[in-house]
């Protein structure tokens, strides 16, 4: 299960198909490996037991660990499986994103998954990142909201939106308004709208102009939690607008 | 009980196999009478195919008998229609129908003898007509011949059967509870089945939908297979043939689709019988979510195969609710309905309610602690108190928008479509989060308060309660029991006296995988026509 990092590399130079899956070769990973290790050694049965959780696939096609004994100890064992190539895509994932799940504030150990050249691996652990409530974790969003993978630019949106301090990565979301993929843009907007961020509701308002319809529909919501006032004035002009459920949510405002 | 045939008195069609039934008769009589036959497609004799496919099968059981009485030589039966789908045998012969002529001269009996003759059909909807001619009177009796139509079981409908696998993928995932509680609470009713034998997939209600085929003298069901295999669930595809053959068989529509999540029986329900701006659905409607109606994809949602053979049945015209704003995507994650003797048309309809959700939670102080929620990692959702609920506004904000933005839509589909009063309506409390997943971005909503409303109902025999069994919630501290828990406080309020709620920990296999105890389980009920006025319906069916 464990291996050493020239091994690694020179698997990786000898397919060159293969060697930006899973780690960057210039990404260091001597550090995780060496902290697996050194649960292998301490606990032995607790990261057997986190080696051997069974990969599970939800209702919606996504792949998890089972349930098991979630120790904190166990996250580099978790990560490292997951820049192993001994395990199938959706395991090293489900291993991904439970390690993450388990990382407390420092997240140095996830370095290697989130500068990953694969999106998925980036992916879960920024998913893993979820309920994780340390500064870290914020910044590490943060920074993810320039993924250069829509996905995870709309997970790392998504889950900053959903954090208590989203306020203070109000620049972050700021710019993913703007972002090139929509679903970025109405994850941002809404998020803005959620905290009610006043300092951004020149970006929300920019947003009711949207090519795309839901964008523009979120962007509405945002503004009436953030300045009702505005929206309502907004919404007026929206009436008309040719999408349906833009033009009802209008309506909806302009008649309360 | 068989159906006879009214004409204009001389001859006669009359029912038998100790039918109290006989058929009257009257000259210029305005209600024609009718046949409702089985679909042939069962296996009775186990030789691998479709019994219509071998004519003649040894032990069919799913042909309709009629007694010709015939009174008079220079007798003759035609069938009027299509002749493909209609065969009637005469002592073990086809004499009429698919691989026969047209019209079968009546061998000659004695006054008062009678004709046996069976009808076998192979496929639903109103089928052909029996003609009966007296050649020499020119008087003629007619039969009309109703392919009896696959109906889905509503939750008015006693549940005969119910399954689920044993799951055990080591350490904590496994559904032993849940299997106990659900063996415990319905006994042999409940089929427990190895879930390694199917490749340990959860998801038993996505795979296969029982519908029952009934006609007073048969009884089949078809399982309607789902494509979800497609989508990389393998594990149960094998499941539905294993239930096949005497009195039941497969089919699968939209096999050259892509299938979706939408394809998932999980997504296929039918409401009870209703009638709506004065049409009679005595069968009830049925409903499927999917996201035509937001305007992001035009035309997602259970493959067009699907929807087509569905309308086709005709008896239980569907209707659609958008459901995009699920991860998942299924209409019974929010949805159901529960028999109630004392409700206006015997049942209410449930349906999500997060401000309720967010109420409930708010009766226990911000400190308490939540086991199960507090649980890290792939356990749980890291929500240690009550107050990491209730004090999370973005979570309440989310959850403000799905109920007003899709909720509250969703329930005005369904009184447009089912005619719903408030009266009928059970807010039951909900509350969601939204799914991040490295395979597919942000997902949309799914239950972070267990899914209480994801539930399997059984219905007793007469349709008036039985169990509901659903997810405990778990909105209580270590040491607590289920009556202190405040979501199963304000369900145990909410629900008719005559449902009785049993509250089964699914939270491991099933909750953190996206689902609760309907998408475990299947059930298969009475057939929908066994219970209605069979000779109204086909009045109304056959246009008469």
């Amino acid at each position: 299960m464990m291996r050493t990092i020239p091994l690694v590399l020179a698997f990786f130079l000898a397919c060159p198909a293969l060697a930006a899956d899973p780690v960057r070769p210039d990404v260091d990973a001597r550090a995780l490996h060496a902290a697996a290790e050194q649960v292998w050694a301490d606990a032995p049965e607790l990261a057997r037991q986190a080696a051997d959780l069974p990969v599970m696939t939800t209702r919606a096609g996504g792949s998890r660990l089972g349930a098991g004994t979630p120790d904190p100890r166990v996250a580099p064992v978790h990560l490292d499986l997951a820049v192993s190539g001994d395990l199938e895509h959706d395991a090293r994932l489900a291993h991904a994103r439970a390690g993450a799940s388990l990382l407390q504030d420092d997240l140095s150990l996830a370095q290697p998954l989130l500068t990953s050249d694969d999106p998925g691996l980036r992916g879960a652990v920024l998913a893993g990142l979820s309920r994780n409530t340390g500064r870290d974790a914020g910044f590490a969003l943060a920074e993810a909201t320039a993924d250069p993978d829509a996905n995870n630019r709309a997970i790392a949106v998504a889950l900053l939106g959903a954090r208590t301090d989203a306020a203070d990565h109000a620049g972050a979301l700021a710019r993913a308004a703007s972002d090139s993929s929509p679903e970025v843009r109405r994850l941002a907007v809404r998020a803005l709208g959620y905290h009610k961020v006043v300092a951004q509701q020149a970006v929300v308002q920019a947003r009711l102009s949207d090519r795309d319809a839901k964008v523009r529909f979120t962007a509405l919501r945002a503004l009436e939690r953030i300045d009702r006032n505005a929206a309502v004035n907004a919404a007026k002009g929206l009436q008309s607008d040719p999408d349906r459920n833009v033009r009802r949510a209008a309506s909806e405002l302009v008649g309360q | 009980m068989n159906r006879g045939m009214q004409g204009l008195g001389l001859l006669a069609l009359v029912g038998c196999g100790g039918a109290d039934v006989q058929a009257q008769w009257a000259s210029g009589a305005d209600d024609a009478p009718y046949a409702l036959v089985v679909p042939n497609l069962d296996d009775d004799d186990g030789d691998g195919e479709a019994d219509w496919l071998s004519p003649g099968t040894e032990g069919d059981d799913d042909r309709t008998t009629v007694l010709l009485s015939n009174k008079a030589r220079g007798t003759t039966l035609s069938l009027v229609g299509e002749p493909n789908v209609i065969r009637v045998y005469h002592e073990g012969r086809v004499v009429l129908g698919a691989g026969a002529p047209a019209t079968w001269a009546l061998p000659e009996r004695g006054k008062d003898d009678t004709i046996e003759v069976q009808i076998e059909a192979v496929t639903w909807g109103p089928l052909g007509t029996l003609v009966l001619t007296d050649d020499k009177k020119e008087e003629t009796a007619t039969l009309q011949i109703m392919g009896s139509p696959p109906t889905l079981g509503h939750h008015l409908l006693e549940t005969e059967q119910a399954w689920v696998l044993t799951l055990n993928f080591g350490g904590r995932s496994n559904n032993d509870a849940m299997v106990a509680s659900l063996t415990d609470s319905l006994g042999d009713m409940m089929t427990v089945l190895p879930g390694p034998q199917y490749g340990d997939d959860p998801w038993m209600q996505d795979e296969v939908e029982h519908l029952g085929v009934w006609g007073p003298d048969a009884r089949s069901n078809l399982l309607l297979d789902s494509i979800r295999d497609g989508n990389g669930w393998g594990g149960l595809d094998p499941f539905p043939e294993t239930l096949a053959g005497a009195n039941a068989w497969v089919e699968t529509h939209g096999s050259g689709s892509v299938p979706s999540t939408y394809d998932a029986f999980g997504n296929l329900e039918v409401s009870p019988p209703v009638t709506v701006d004065g049409v009679d659905y005595p069968l009830g409607r049925i409903y499927y979510g999917w996201n035509g109606e937001t305007g992001g994809f035009s035309d997602l949602g259970p493959s067009p195969d699907v929807r087509d053979y569905l309308e086709g049945l005709g008896a239980q015209p569907p209707f659609h609710v958008d459901t995009s704003w699920l991860c998942v995507g299924h209409i019974d994650e929010f949805t159901s309905f529960v028999p109630d003797p004392t409700a206006p048309r015997g049942f209410r309809f449930l349906i999500a309610d997060t401000a309720l959700g967010l109420a409930t939670l708010r009766k226990r102080g911000d400190d308490t602690p939540l086991m199960r929620h507090t649980l890290q990692g792939y356990n749980g959702h890291n929500r240690p108190t009550v107050g990491s609920y209730v004090n999370d506004a973005a979570l309440i904000a989310y959850n403000e928008d799905m109920q007003r933005d899709h909720i509250d839509p969703a329930l005005e589909v369904f009184k447009a479509e089912i005619g719903l009063t408030e009266e009928e309506i059970i807010r039951v409390p909900s509350f969601f989060e939204e799914v991040v997943d490295p395979d597919f971005g942000v997902c949309g909503a799914a239950a972070v308060v267990p899914g209480m409303v994801n539930l399997l109902m059984i219905t007793n025999e007469d349709g008036t309660g039985g169990k509901a069994l659903m997810a405990d919630p778990f909105v209580r501290s270590q040491g607590e029991s289920q009556d202190d828990d405040v979501f199963v406080q304000a369900w145990r309020e909410l629900l008719p006296d005559s449902v009785e709620l049993v509250f089964v920990d699914d939270w491991f296999v099933y909750h953190m995988g996206l689902g609760e105890v309907h998408c475990a389980t299947n059930q298969r009920r009475k057939p929908a026509l066994s219970t209605i006025d069979v000779d109204a319906w086909l009045a109304e069916e056959l246009g008469q």
